[in-house]
């Protein structure tokens, strides 16, 4: 086939969704050939299911039952997943399709994390888990679940949070807080340390831009970053910095000692470089030393950090002018480049009369003299001109050198003052006053002595430049301040004058230094310029970024690099996404706590004493995680297969495939759109989901039973159904929540007891489902209660926070229950992306937005678009599966010729003959990076292995699973001839394949590998137990050491396969699966025992929507008796089957005629019956009573009047009672169709029908409500108090008692219509013995596995659809079909079967024949044989390797060990025992 | 020259030994090839001399040394002992000395349960002291002879089979080896298997059903008809060359006296797994350890622990 | 035994632990950090129905201090009803303890899923400490 006849299709598929529909589908097609690529939205597949405890309605548990197949997809060679990625574009037609997807960064390398899950205990953002619906906690890295496949993790990353954008040198402000909140103070110090070499430094006196970015600040106050970074810094004084790891020879000349040279000269340190810092003045530091007092920053922590920064090897040299003590040509000569920061040191003047008089200073000469000579007199009365943190600092220094009165005079008011309000806040508490809108005109001095300032009020006029509003003296407010001494600090400049033009370097107008603005570069090559001096005043921790920028153009410049490339993001930038701020509590910024303003005005001791630990802890708690990840790189530092990478980008890939399924599952319904339930109120109302976490045992509770509001068992637990199902917006059913529940409901009995009492509100108990109904009736006999009502309201009880559920129940007026918790069985939505998945593939949708399918093309959205699972209607997990198979069947068939072109093929070396051999075994025994070795000692484990016979070679690996130690292992192999292989490390179940895979690329057999589970199993269990765990390691060792000496080299049969197909059964499901084999090419032999194709589907006139069944029966037919690829067989039976798969031979007679046929597999379709109804008069020619089919084909005979009078219906007419205690699951909507057929025939008639649920599950439910609207009257009885029919003169009497009405209805009909249920084919039970499958007790067919394997048998090669399966719909039954298609594709497309090597094998001199095996064998696979030895005739087992699944049931029972399971056999797992009871 | 053969008998019913004479003609044969130099069954031989005028007792030596019962007194464990020594070949005769055979049933109880039960709570006895001197003391229990001497034949059966008595001795008289087969009853038995499954145990004497007259391969599995039968885990040869086993032929579950297939088997736990596995309920297995070790009680059969 | 005796005694416990539920409840456990005493050894078997009471009858009488065999819950089996036939087996084996003259708590069949880590944990603490104060087993040597 070539669809659309253009290019040849392409032989892949993509699988859009990764629930288990979207597994399945991709298992199915990969498997027969398909490659597959599985996009996911998530970081992991797995879906809704994986959240789920047990499954109804055998209880199986969710996990269990899913785990093997995430495992069997994760390493699927033909299944290439990609998560964390969405579909973007569509190009191209079916068979030829371009698909566009986008990937979003995992910031974790997938090719290199092993999963050991380090990095989780080391990320200190703790988040609410999306797995556990909030209700636990996971880290910013994380794994949505313990089994995720990938088994990889992901880091939830937006960016850099707005605190670390805002910084000039990206200081991780995050990561410390997020750490200091754990109490993690080392490492948060480390953190600081990685960006800033001065932090005891910038804790006292930055000005933390950060803060000013701090989202928190919009809720309340921002996060006292400061006081945290000098908190971590004071624990620890005696910190050291970070030591370069290179060296070169290349000495630097900084030039300024300031924030700005230091670090500079820090970065370019780290990167090997010899800097040599120059200081003019007697001290390092520059402004640091001698512009900021003591009491702000004392002088002993600026010396720890010079001397730390000296420790690495950085000279300062201090009194050494540059120009005066060193030329700068010299310098340039001597040194590899210079960087010149000699900040801004020259004080502005305010230009009136009478500045110099004796008295008037500058603020920065005061403050310089007073940090290098101590402090200086100053006057009584001091006034202080400025209103910069200078200014400040100077009118408080005046308090503590005596001034009895400072005062600060700014020209603006406080609003304008550059100062930090802190930094105001403190001086004031001190005692300094300020007097604003006020200018200096002019010093008055007399007798030598400042007397007073002349000073004139001032007004703010328009802005100025700086956008501040300029000041404007008022004429005649002329007044004197009178004052001893007055300090001016209105601003410093570089001395260009004395430096800058000395140096050659360019100044700009404003009198600072001309320097590109990214490089730092100047005119002079080599020589580079930053800090203050450049910028002017500025801020600590902007003159650093400008030594850091300086460090890295210098060091590009001596590499030769490019000096621009790549540095957008240096310096501050505003936050790159947006933070929703909705729903925090407001928590304020924790005080820290200062020195008493009164007693600190007169010292010199720091003001700020620093936050306590727990104060440290409470304010680091407050972070509100912007960025999710922190960048703290915690997870970095503790990863040692080196796999987490924060560069990590978005990409888009483009992908090739032929077809695509889609298969994005539900969405559960939002309560935020019914806020009456209180959910997200109280906090004991919760979502049916979130009771799965709450129950399952790796829930957050761990499986105790709980209430979210207080931990609180529950006594009394309250399901309400359709919770956004079946109400006017969404007038469909979500048809799982009814099981669900019940078995939501019967957990918790299992969990806390039958004390716990569970009432369901529901309003139809719809257990249509094959096994269902039981499990109703198994809930109520347990004891769950069943309210027949919708709760009205439900209120939270002040105190117990218990609810109260008021509602109409039958018969009584309102009445009200109280519960402990509130579960609400939510329904199913379409998917968030429905519209979007819509449009991008061109599909359409119903008016729900779920996918519009057709009956009959139920899988098919567009030639080339499928759709599997409850992206097309509400359905449960076995539904899901079958239908994303049909989906597969479909790609299948449309790629028939393209199948196996992309399929990955692997060859391995010719296998190593070890037999006879004796045992040379080799151990790799794995660190697991610490996860094992920070317990066991892996180093001795390795010494005491070598020390164990036949163990020839023994090492220890970081990580053996690495792909580097997988290289290695194939190498040592071949260097010592070993023919046993141990890898000691973590679980055979996830890692046994990749290491056997190894093993076999090396030559040897791969089942010659063993492993010892010394992690999951040892170190992770033992934590606590160093000395303990490394002993059971040993043990674990010498146990598997003990089994690898007996492990034999296995062969996994083959068997080859005949390729052919045969369908029992020429109905509905039949005809389809027939069709869609040979529409894949594949002979079908189909057997029907009529005379006529058909079935059921013979009697179906109409549909709901319109389609007709009749004419697609015909096309049905017509294509499949014109078909020369099937064979058809009519009025035939089959005698014999024999074989099994891969090769079945079938005896077919037609009459005399008798046929042999081959095939590889069997699709069992033999349908079933209408029930033949006893009740209710039916039959002696009654023609008033009549069937719903009788029904159908009296309204669709055009010959026909329409109806009149009185029609009532009677449901569950043989089924739901004792002798079939199963729902049918058709019928209610079968009634429906026909009550509707006749309202519309003739609107007149009235219709009854009496039922005990309605069961219209999925989108049939609107036709219910069609009906109710169309005035069918729908009456309830029930089951103990059935309806009555008598015959009364033409008309039946129809008595009911209507539990809801409390008392008996008489209705007179016309015509009464039984729903008369579906009964199994008797011949079933032939069917049944010929192919050795098991029924139900109803008599229908029984699958493999009622949930994930819903149409395979457990004898492999057999398959089943449609009513011989279970009652179900024309749509179900054309799904099942072509899931048993899309299953049986899969063996057929192989040339052979490879069966697993681990099965049973009959050990002939130790079987006698006793037979004891054979009847236990849960899959027939033991058979008993007669042979004849010297004349006598023995007896002894066989098993088919084709059937034996290697469970090793047999093996358990032999009395005399006459059938082992290879690789476990009796005396490999004695060696094993005998091992671990050896005494050491 | 003919060989020299020795028997011993421990605690036994001597139906080994008349299985000696069951051989038949072929024993004549044999006789005629063997000299028998201490057999107490036979002829009087004095242990201490015939004067009792030794210290220990002594046998003459032997090529072939038979013993028939199992060891249950400190005496027979000497001339067990001096057996050994005094043979070159050393042949345990049946199912007591192979495994303990029924005697060592009083391994279910401890030696003071037993004294106490025989000689003070029986209802035949006066009730009296436990006898003390002049009879030798009674082991902790019984043992088998490979317990306590290296055996280099062992025949089982209870009694064992002449065919095997005579097959034994005329290879070792012709140097040839002599194995036992390590096949278990159900090799050669010919009845026919169906359905194992059988959810409850009919009684013996309730008899099974078969057709009288017809041949055994026409019956089905006595296990499968509802009757304990020990053939999975006992050693199959009870049949000789007819090759079904005795019991079957009398229509009877076979019992287990050839003794477990192997020397490390269990007999009880091979069965009590298997028939658990087809769905009998273990609790109604009657006398569990009495059942299935009736035979081989030697190592197998301990006092029950009292809770 | 006196309690110094108990703390003193090191016990050796075999697991023999199914490999589709049992086993991986046991891994995570350890996936879930979940401690549990050092004294377990666990044994893979593909299917708890696939262990011979040979197989725990030898453990038990060369030493080992306890055996546990750790299946599917019923109706979880990978294998249909090897777990059910676990079941009976070890009936069959807890009687027969008795003739062994070995305590029957030193023996136990339980249900673990593969989402049971915690519980798996708790198993093999309790199993643990009733074994430790059983003492040693009565053929150790």
């Amino acid at each position: 086939m070539n669809p659309g006849g253009r290019n040849p299709a392409v032989g892949a598929a993509m699988v859009v969704g990764g629930g288990i529909g979207g597994m399945q589908a991709a298992l199915d097609l990969a498997d027969a050939g398909i490659k597959v690529f599985l996009v996911e939205t998530k970081s992991a597949i797995g879906g809704r299911m994986a959240q789920l405890d047990k499954t109804f309605p055998t209880n199986d548990c969710a996990m269990c039952t899913m785990a093997p197949r995430l495992v069997e997809i994760g390493r699927h060679r033909d299944i290439e997943i990609l998560t964390l990625s969405d579909v973007e574009r569509v190009e191209g037609q079916a068979g030829n399709l371009t698909i566009t997807v986008r990937r979003r960064p995992r910031y974790v390398d997938e090719s290199r994390c092993t999963g050991c899950g380090l990095c989780t205990s080391a990320c200190p953002v703790p988040l609410p888990s999306e797995f556990d619906f909030g209700l636990g906690q996971r880290k910013a890295i994380y794994r949505p679940f313990p089994q995720a496949v990938p088994n990889v993790f992901a880091i939830s990353r937006r960016g850099a949070s707005p605190c670390q954008a805002g910084c000039p040198i990206h200081q991780s402000a995050q990561g410390y807080v997020a750490l200091v909140a754990q109490g993690r103070f080392d490492e948060a110090l480390a953190v600081i340390l990685r960006d800033n070499p001065i932090p005891s430094i910038c804790g006292r006196i930055c000005t933390h831009p950060c803060g000013t970015a701090c989202t928190r600040r919009l809720l309340d106050d921002r996060i006292n970053m400061p006081a945290l970074k000098r908190f971590v810094t004071d624990r620890r004084p005696d910190y050291q910095l970070p030591k370069p790891s290179v060296e070169r020879p290349e000495q630097i000349a900084v030039v300024g000692s300031g924030p700005a040279g230091l670090v500079c000269a820090y970065h370019l340190r780290q990167k090997g470089y010899q800097p040599v810092v120059f200081e003019a003045l007697p001290v390092a530091g520059g402004m640091l030393a001698v512009g900021i007092p003591t009491f702000r920053l004392p002088r002993p922590v600026l010396h720890a950090e010079l001397e730390r920064l000296s420790a690495l090897g950085i000279q300062i040299r201090v009194d050494t002018p540059v120009g005066r003590a060193i030329r700068f040509d010299e310098l340039r000569r001597q040194y590899a480049a210079v960087f010149v920061a000699i900040g801004a040191h020259v004080e502005r003047r305010l230009a009136v009369a009478g500045e110099d008089s004796p008295g008037v200073m500058g603020g920065l000469e005061f403050l310089r003299r007073v940090n290098v000579e101590g402090p200086q007199e100053v006057g009584r009365r001091v006034l202080v001109i400025g209103g910069g943190n200078s200014a400040l600092d100077a009118a408080r220094t005046a308090l503590r050198c005596g001034a009895a009165h400072v005062t600060l005079v700014y020209r603006r008011t406080r609003a304008e003052m550059p100062a930090t309000a802190r930094e105001i806040e403190d001086a004031e508490r001190e005692g300094v006053k300020l007097v604003f809108l006020t200018a200096p005109a002019e010093f008055q001095a007399a007798d030598g002595h400042l007397k007073a300032l002349q000073c004139i009020r001032m007004q703010l006029g328009a802005a100025d430049a700086s956008g501040r509003p300029a000041p404007q003296p008022i004429p005649g407010s002329e007044f004197v301040l009178p004052c001893d001494t007055a300090i001016v600090s209105i601003g410093q400049t570089p001395d260009v004058a004395a430096l800058g033009e000395r140096l050659g370097l360019d100044a700009t107008k404003s009198g600072t230094l001309r320097a590109d603005p990214v490089t730092l570069e100047t005119a002079v090559p080599g020589v580079f310029v930053g800090g203050d001096c450049v910028t002017g005043p500025d801020m600590v921790v902007t003159a650093m970024l400008a030594g850091k920028k300086a460090a890295i153009s210098i060091d590009r410049w001596l590499n030769g690099q490019d000096l621009r490339a790549g540095r957008e993001l240096e310096g501050p930038y505003p936050t790159q996404y947006v933070i929703d701020t909705a729903g925090w509590q407001t928590q304020r910024q924790i005080p820290v706590p200062m020195l008493d303003p009164a007693q600190r005005a007169k010292s010199f001791d720091e003001v700020e004493t620093g936050y306590t630990e727990e104060q440290a802890v409470a304010e680091a708690r407050r972070c509100l995680s912007c960025g999710i990840c922190s960048d703290c790189h915690m997870c970095a530092d503790a990863c040692e297969a080196h796999a987490i990478d924060f560069g990590m980008l978005e990409e888009l890939r483009e992908v090739k495939v032929g077809a695509v399924v889609l298969a994005p599952g539900f969405e559960p319904f939002n309560l935020a759109a019914l806020p009456r339930l209180g959910y997200g109120r109280f906090p004991n109302v919760i979502t049916a989901l979130e009771f799965e976490r709450i129950l399952s045992a790796s829930g957050p509770y761990s499986g105790h039973v709980q209430r979210p509001g207080d931990h609180r068992e529950p006594k009394r637990i309250a399901f309400i159904q359709c919770v956004g199902s079946r109400d006017c917006e969404r007038d469909y059913c979500s048809s799982v929540c009814c099981m669900y529940a019940t078995k939501e409901a019967l957990m918790a009995k299992e969990h806390i007891g039958d004390r716990v009492e569970c009432d369901i509100f529901y309003m139809d108990l719809r257990a249509f489902g094959k096994g269902f109904e039981a499990y109703y009736e198994r809930a109520k006999g347990r004891g769950v209660r069943y309210i027949r009502s919708r709760p009205v309201s439900i209120e939270e009880i002040p105190g117990t926070r218990n609810l109260t559920i008021q509602y109409l129940g039958d018969g009584e007026r309102k009445k009200t229950g109280e519960y402990d918790l509130v579960v609400l069985s939510t329904g199913m939505q379409p998917p968030r992306d429905a519209k979007r998945l819509a449009g991008l593939f061109g599909t359409e949708l119903n008016r729900f937005n779920f996918c519009q399918t057709s009956v009959f093309a139920p899988a098919q959205l567009r030639e080339g678009v499928y759709v599997g699972g409850p992206f097309a209607e509400p359905k449960d997990i076995p539904e899901t599966v079958m239908h994303a198979s049909a989906a597969a069947a479909k790609v299948l068939a449309l790629l028939n010729d393209a199948r196996g072109s992309q399929i990955a093929v692997k060859e391995y070396p010719p296998e190593i003959d070890v037999s006879g051999q004796p045992p040379r075994i080799g151990v790799f025994v794995c660190h697991c990076g610490s996860n094992i070795a920070g317990v066991v000692d892996v180093p001795r484990v390795v010494e005491y292995v070598r020390t164990l016979d036949n163990v020839v070679y023994a090492e220890n690996n970081v990580y053996t699973c690495a792909n580097d130690t997988q290289e290695r292992m194939k190498q040592k192999i071949q260097e010592h001839a070993l023919n046993r292989v141990i890898v000691a490390s973590c679980s055979p179940r996830t890692h046994e394949p990749l290491f056997r895979n190894t093993c076999r690329e090396a030559g040897l057999n791969p089942y010659l590998f063993e492993m010892a589970n010394i992690r999951d199993q040892c170190s992770w269990v033992h934590m606590h137990e160093p000395e303990k765990a490394t002993r059971k390691a040993k043990d674990l060792v010498r146990m598997a050491v003990a089994k690898s000496r007996l492990l034999d080299p296995l062969k996994k049969g083959k068997l080859s396969i005949r390729k052919a197909a045969l369908v029992i059964g020429g109905g509905l499901a039949g005809m389809t699966a027939a069709a869609e084999l040979s529409s894949q090419g594949v002979p079908v032999y189909l057997v029907e025992r009529g005379k006529e194709l058909g079935g059921n589907l013979r009697h179906i006139r109409y549909l709901f929507n319109g389609e007709s069944p009749q004419e697609e029966l015909r096309n049905l037919i017509g294509k499949v008796s014109g078909d020369e690829n099937i064979h058809l067989f009519t009025e035939s039976r089959i005698t014999a089957i024999d074989g099994s798969i891969g090769k079945f031979k079938t005896t077919i007679s037609s009459g005399d005629r008798v046929e042999t046929v081959e095939h590889g597999v069997v699709v069992v379709a033999t349908g079933a019956g209408q029930y033949q109804p006893k009740e209710y008069g039916y039959g002696n020619g009654n023609s008033q009573v009549i069937t719903q089919l009788d029904l159908e084909s009296r309204l669709s005979d055009p010959g026909r009047d329409g109806m009149s009078g009185t029609v009532v219906m009677i449901q569950c007419v043989g089924s739901r009672d004792k002798e079939r205690p199963y729902c049918s699951r058709v019928c209610c909507s079968e009634a429906v169709k026909n009550a509707l057929k006749i309202k519309r025939q003739s609107p007149d008639t009235n219709v009854y029908v009496l039922y005990r649920d309605i069961r219209t599950y999925g989108f049939r439910e609107s036709y219910y409500s069609q009906a109710r609207e169309q005035g069918v009257v729908f009456l309830r009885y029930e089951e103990d108090r059935k309806p009555e029919v008598a015959k009364n003169g033409g008309r039946m009497d129809v008595t009911v008692y209507s539990p809801l009405m409390e008392r008996e209805i008489r209705i007179e009909a016309d015509l009464v219509v039984l729903s008369a249920g579906i009964v199994p084919d008797p011949g079933n039970q032939e069917t049944a013995q010929l192919l050795k499958i098991p029924r139900n007790q109803d008599g229908f067919f029984l699958e493999a596995h009622m949930k994930l394997r819903p149409v395979d048998f457990a004898t492999d090669g057999v398959f089943v659809c449609g009513l011989a399966h279970a009652a179900k719909s024309i749509e179900e039954s054309i799904i099942q079909a072509q899931a048993a298609v899309a299953r049986a594709s899969a063996i057929l497309s192989k040339e052979y079967v490879e069966l697993e090597g681990t099965i049973s094998s009959v050990v002939a001199e130790n079987c006698d024949g006793c037979a004891y095996c054979v009847d236990p064998c849960p899959y027939k696979a033991i058979t008993l044989v007669e042979y004849t030895v010297n004349g006598s005739i023995k007896k002894r087992v066989e098993v088919n390797e084709s059937l034996c699944k290697g469970c090793g049931t047999c093996q358990a029972t032999c009395p005399k060990g006459g059938i082992v399971v290879r690789g476990f056999k009796p005396v490999q797992l004695a060696a094993q025992v005998a091992a671990a009871l050896e005494v050491v | 020259m003919a060989a020299r053969l020795a028997e011993e008998w421990f605690t036994i019913c001597g139906g080994c030994e008349v299985t000696i004479l069951d051989i038949g003609e072929p024993l004549l044969d044999l006789l005629e090839k063997v000299q028998i130099v201490h057999m107490p069954v036979l002829m009087d031989h004095k242990l201490f001399g015939q004067t009792g005028e030794k210290t220990e007792m002594e046998i003459p030596e032997a090529e072939v040394g038979l013993i028939s019962g199992g060891i249950r007194t400190e005496e027979h464990k000497l001339l067990a002992q001096e057996m050994r020594r005094k043979c070159k070949t050393l042949i345990a005769l049946g199912s007591c000395a192979c495994y303990g055979g029924i005697p060592a049933l009083a391994n279910l109880y401890s030696t003071e349960e037993l004294l106490t039960k025989v000689y003070r709570e029986s209802v035949t006895t006066d009730k009296n002291g436990f006898p003390h001197e002049d009879v030798p003391a009674l082991t902790d229990r019984v043992y088998a002879i490979s317990e306590v001497v290296k055996v280099d034949v062992m025949l089982p059966g209870c009694p064992t089979t002449p065919e095997m008595v005579a097959g034994a001795l005329t290879a070792l008289l012709e140097g040839r080896p002599f194995t036992l087969s390590t096949k278990s009853v159900c090799d050669e038995c010919p009845t026919i298997r169906e359905k194992k499954a059988s959810s409850t145990l009919r009684r013996r004497l309730e008899g099974p059903e078969f057709t009288p007259g017809a041949p055994l391969n026409q019956m089905r599995c006595l296990m499968e008809q509802g009757f304990l039968c020990n053939g999975p885990a006992t050693r199959s040869g009870c049949g000789g060359s007819d090759g079904t086993p005795r019991c079957i032929r009398a229509y009877m579950p076979c019992e287990g006296c050839f003794g477990p297939i192997s020397e490390k088997a269990n007999p009880m736990v091979d069965m009590m797994g298997a028939l658990s596995t087809i769905g009998l309920d273990p609790k109604q297995i009657p006398d569990r350890a009495a059942t299935f070790n009736r035979f081989s009680g030697a190592g197998r059969l301990r006092p029950a622990v009292k809770r | 035994m006196s309690s110094a005796g108990e703390q003193d005694f090191e016990p050796v416990i075999l697991a023999l632990a199914c490999n589709w539920c049992s086993y991986a409840g046991a891994d995570l456990a350890g996936i879930s950090r979940c401690q549990y005493p050092a004294n377990v050894r666990i044994i893979r078997v593909m299917c708890s129905g696939m262990v011979h009471p040979n197989l725990v009858i030898d453990a038990l009488t060369k030493g080992a201090d306890g055996v546990v065999i750790c299946g599917c819950h019923p109706g979880d089996c990978h294998y249909q009803e090897g777990n059910l036939k676990a079941e009976r087996r070890a009936e069959a084996i807890t009687l027969m303890l008795q003739d062994f003259g070995i305590e029957e708590e030193r023996f136990k069949l339980a249900w673990v899923s593969a989402s049971e880590g915690p519980q798996f944990a708790k198993l093999m603490t309790e199993f643990t400490e009733q074994i430790k104060r059983l003492g040693p087993s009565p053929y150790r040597s």
